[in-house]
């Protein structure tokens, strides 16, 4: 490698080859040099991935689904299973994240390292790369292409340049040059409007765009003027920020619902919150996780939103204990004159925990609530979920009140335990 | 006043190894920085959270003057990595600031006095015994991953170390599996100890060992901290204090039926069968007949999934539901080619061995037949 100037980052776009396609390919050897089309199985279903090998049949991503059908009919056909690709993906991270702590997974298929530190360590750039290709070749089983260049920006655009399972460097010294013959939509954020626009102004290219004046660029774009305008000079100075493995324990899992008409009445909301938070704990106990983290969100008359949120003690998968603390949270909304016109129950923080119908080992506490909440989820499983609910809700299916048979009902079964 | 050079690399790759050492979250300031000490003719760097990990690695210096001082972890990473000389120095006056030097590039940062530096206390009176490299790995990576996560249990979050004359046995278990591990060794003891060491830890010791390096580890262990050093690198921890569950009880004494399967087999197997089971909490459900075993997933928002693979069957016939990442879990830490899965009755626990090894268990409990 030419020597890279002192002072310059060397930043690395990393793009995994036709991700979806490459890890359906990998778990399925059969599947392995054959055209594979990964996307939405339904009438309006478009492309999320098509394999090199479907690619060579015109198939891209977001094409129609009928029309890659038409295109490739030997093709195997899969949805989309966001699990597993989440699960190569963040793998794919975390060795990435072993060259340098500077790494940023944009997305599921890509990330940006900065490795001016890390070089040496590695022994020079080639050495680097042909690792990080490596390690991701033999961990993974998928391939990559490789963008190098002295900032995010160029590393991104020449990760295109070579794909599959190729490698791009632009010096700092062939910049803005090597950029100049490229469409103004090669730059990322360039879309068909600001396209038409630029078309309009006779600018097609980078190069006729690094000739237009930097206030015309901004009377036309606003503050987006001064991002295409250095764009176009392959300037961008956005760090690689830290990687933090942690982030995924901050996701959420909520639910909210616009009242049927506005209220304040505590009674109804609670009612209303009691079934959000069955929804969420259901879908907690479903995802196989506990969650730490309670928020409950309010959204008055005059649209003014309150959210709070509160951590417990103990991670939990059960209604009880989300409605808990909640109904808790819902007590300190000041209503003032406003009533409600939303409620909302989200929970975060969250951590694995044991499936439904999971058995412990040791005697626990906590399982004899998680069975019924579990046992209950087998019920609304098997029979749908008004087979059972909550005495508090019952009314909400229109049992009659009289009916003396529901008195038996009266006592929430939980309240017993 | 700490006044060294050393080469950008050694130091980079020590500052990196350390920085994981800082919690980020200590209600010290001092302790998110890393700690820099110059001795006779080495750099010694510190991080550590007081608690679960104490990071220290020692690297070659010319050493001008001894002296140490703390900086923030990540800007030194930064300055470091940023650099484009081979060789750098660093210098620290009275007030804390740490000049460093490389090539023309020089940076001032303002650290914070070392005296105020904690670190985990020294360790007296140790037992210290020695494992290769790949012994350590080969065991950690077997029992690390049944750890809890459930911090609300805190004893449950590390691995029972129980540490005999004749070699080691490690157990860890999140309550819903448990992996135990065995291994010969010659520790120099006259009765046996224990010890429970946090997941946080040994997460961080086997980051840095080899997998192959037949190169020695040092264990040194005492009733409130354990140490490992490792090359240049020493991993230091408190230990959890309290009382690990009576695993022994769990450990299921007799089996009536037992399957042998290929493990790659079936690991591949599980994955597929994932697909349609991850959509109701990883359930799949293992049926053994006719010299197969069949998988199994169902899932009323998806569809259904089903697989036979070849197996040798002993005993009854079972059927039995398993998480199937509890059991890809232990697959992928198995190396031997086939496996035997020890089962009784449908809701009673199972275990999953390498076929010849009795070094390995993994007890796991299955999940209700829905």
């Amino acid at each position: 490698m030419t020597r890279w100037p002192p002072g310059e980052r060397i930043i690395l776009h990393v793009d995994f080859d036709a991700f979806f396609a490459s890890v359906e390919q990998q778990r399925n050897p059969q599947l392995r040099g054959r055209p594979v089309i990964v996307g939405g199985q339904s009438q309006r279903g478009v492309v999320s991935a098509a394999s090199y090998e479907a690619r060579s049949y015109g198939v891209h991503s977001a094409m129609p689904m009928w029309e890659a059908r038409r295109r490739c009919p030997h093709a195997a056909f899969l949805p989309v299973d966001g699990q597993a690709y989440a699960e190569a993906s963040r793998r794919a991270r975390e060795i990435l994240a072993q060259f340098t702590p500077r790494m940023d997974p944009a997305s599921i298929d890509e990330a940006y390292l900065d490795v001016t530190g890390s070089l040496r360590l590695f022994g020079g750039l080639d050495n680097l790369i042909a690792r990080i290709k490596g390690d991701i070749r033999q961990q993974l089983g998928i391939t990559i292409s490789i963008g190098v260049a002295p900032n995010r920006l160029v590393a991104k655009i020449a990760s295109d340049w070579n794909k599959p399972d190729g490698i791009t460097i632009v010096h700092p010294d062939e910049l803005p040059e090597r950029l100049f013959d490229l469409p103004v939509d090669d730059i990322p954020g360039v879309g068909d409007v600001t396209k038409q626009k630029l078309a309009r102004m006779g600018v097609h290219t980078l190069g006729q765009l690094a000739k237009i004046p930097k206030t015309l660029l901004e009377r036309h774009f606003g503050s987006h003027g001064g991002y295409l305008w250095r764009a176009s000079r392959g300037q961008d100075d956005a760090p690689v920020p830290w990687y933090d493995p942690g982030e995924d324990s901050r996701k959420q899992i909520s639910r909210e619902e616009t009242l049927a008409e506005d209220t304040r009445d505590l009674e109804v909301l609670e009612q209303r919150l009691l079934a959000l938070c069955e929804e969420v704990g259901w879908r907690l106990r479903r995802a196989g996780q506990r969650a730490r983290t309670v928020t409950l969100k309010v959204k008055l008359s005059n649209f003014k939103l309150f959210t709070r949120s509160e951590t417990l003690e103990e991670p939990t998968e059960l209604d009880e204990v989300i409605f808990e603390r909640a109904s808790k949270l819902l007590r300190r909304v000041k209503f003032g004159a406003q009533q409600a016109r939303l409620i909302g129950v989200g929970v975060s923080n969250l951590s694995d925990g044991a499936g439904a119908g999971q058995l412990s080992l040791f005697d626990d506490s906590r399982e004899r609530r998680s069975e019924l909440a579990r046992a209950r989820d087998a019920i609304a499983d098997r029979f749908g979920k008004s087979a059972i609910t909550r005495a508090r809700l019952v009314h909400e299916q229109e049992v009659s009140d009289e009916d003396p048979e529901n008195d038996a009902l009266d006592e929430d079964p939980l309240q017993r335990l | 006043m700490l006044n060294v050079s050393c080469t950008q690399t050694e130091l980079y790759e020590a500052v990196q190894t350390v920085s994981h050492g800082v919690s980020g979250r200590s209600t010290q300031p001092v302790q998110n920085n890393i700690y820099l000490e110059s001795t006779a003719d080495q750099l010694r760097l510190v991080a550590t959270d007081l608690e679960f990990i104490s990071l220290e690695a020692v690297i070659n210096a010319s050493v001008v003057d001894q002296g140490a001082v703390t900086v923030p972890a990540r800007l030194l990473t930064d300055v470091v990595g940023s650099v484009g000389a081979s060789e750098i120095s660093l210098r620290a006056n009275d007030n804390s600031m740490l000049t460093v030097e490389a090539g023309r590039s020089s940076f001032l940062i303002r650290g914070m006095s070392a005296a105020d530096f904690e670190m985990l206390p020294p360790m007296e009176d140790a037992l210290e015994f020695e494992l290769t490299q790949r012994d350590l790995h080969s065991i950690l990576s077997q029992i690390v991953f049944a750890t809890s996560r459930d911090e609300t249990r805190p004893i449950l979050t590390g691995a029972l170390f129980n540490i005999s004359p004749g070699g080691l046995e490690v157990v860890a278990t999140d309550t819903y599996r448990l992996a135990l591990r065995r291994m010969t060794a010659e520790i120099p003891i006259d009765e046996p100890t224990s010890a429970i060491i946090s997941e946080r830890a040994l997460n961080e010791i086997l980051r840095i060992l080899e997998p192959e390096s037949e190169e020695p580890v040092r264990v040194s262990l005492t009733d409130s901290q354990v140490s490992c050093v490792v090359g240049n690198v020493t991993v230091g921890s408190r230990l959890i204090e309290g009382q690990f569950p009576n695993y022994e009880k769990v450990l299921p004494d007799s089996s009536d039926r037992r399957v042998t399967v290929d493990r790659e087999g079936l690991t591949d197997s599980l994955r597929r069968m994932l697909i349609v089971a991850r959509e109701d909490a990883n359930r799949i459900v293992l049926r053994g007949s006719d010299g197969e075993l069949t998988i199994t997933a169902d899932s009323q928002d998806v569809g259904h999934a089903e697989e036979q693979i070849p197996a040798t069957l002993e005993g009854e016939e079972p059927e039995i539901a398993f998480n199937a990442r509890y059991l890809l879990d232990a697959l992928q830490a198995i190396t031997q080619e086939q496996v035997v899965l020890e089962l009784s009755q449908p809701l009673a626990p199972g275990t999953l061995k390498p076929l010849d090894s009795d070094d390995y268990l993994y007890v796991i409990m299955p999940m209700q037949i829905m």
